[in-house]
């Protein structure tokens, strides 16, 4: 089982600050409900690409091939992402 | 690649040609004709023959003419953009380019070149299709060009 804080922490710190370079904003300015893109912390939709890849490199779990749909879903906010990464992380230790 | 070919040609890749499908018209059109489709491989083999009097040509470069490497990109591109096409089997598909890697340039296209542009599907993450384009010289081993284009569909 993944600590699912540790998570956030994780995506908040590594992936979006670090990776994207957001400026301007530390990890505990992001809330876990804000959405990624659009209003919110304002990403442009090509970055998400760059959040698959790091969530992918960081946790080992995948996001590609995932509809439009599922897409939008997991890439909403850090809280559907990051439970996006536990549930699917226990699944593939599982397996 | 021979494999279902003849399911294949019933596919509008084949039946339409790239002008018909593409948004791009010329001279931003750089893909002549589609040759072969696998849709079990996801790959699609293109053609572009490189002409005397293509207009960019002219300043690129003065006296030496040679296909520049944005525009072989772009010939990756287009062909992805005919490789949704051909994979969906529909009509007009809109596809923006919104990223380029790995891009590497091996051997000057030059007029009376003919280009193959071959694309393979990678992988297709919500609304982001990433391709991995060769471009070689026909009946040649020679490589022009090589890397990964993403295009976003809308």
């Amino acid at each position: 089982m993944i600590d699912i804080a540790r998570v956030k922490a994780v995506i908040k710190e590594d992936i979006l600050i670090k990776r994207l370079e957001l400026e301007d904003i530390t990890p505990e300015e992001i809330e876990d409900n804000t959405p990624l893109f659009g209003e919110g912390l304002g990403l442009d939709s090509v970055e998400a690409l760059d959040v698959v890849a790091g969530i992918e490199q960081i946790f080992g779990v995948k996001l590609q091939g995932i509809s439009p749909e599922e897409f939008k879903k997991h890439l909403y906010s850090v809280e559907t992402l990051a439970q996006f990464v536990v549930h699917k992380g226990d699944n593939q230790e599982a397996s | 690649m021979a494999k279902d070919l003849r399911a294949d040609e019933k596919n509008i890749i084949f039946s339409k040609r790239p002008h018909q499908l593409l948004k791009t018209a010329p001279p931003f059109l750089f893909i002549d004709k589609v040759h072969e489709f696998d849709s079990e491989q996801k790959i699609l083999l293109c053609s572009k023959q490189v002409g005397y009097n293509e207009p960019y040509l002219a300043g690129h470069f003065p006296g030496e003419p040679i296909v520049p490497g944005v525009l072989l990109i772009e010939m990756a591109a287009q062909a992805s953009a005919l490789l949704l096409i051909a994979l969906n089997n529909t009509g007009f598909e809109e596809g923006y380019l919104v990223r380029t890697k790995d891009f590497s340039f091996y051997n000057a296209a030059i007029p009376g070149s003919c280009l193959m542009i071959k694309v393979q599907l990678q992988e297709h993450t919500g609304n982001f299709l990433t391709t991995k384009a060769i471009i070689t010289f026909k009946g040649e081993k020679k490589k022009a060009a090589k890397g990964e284009v993403v295009l976003f569909l809308r």
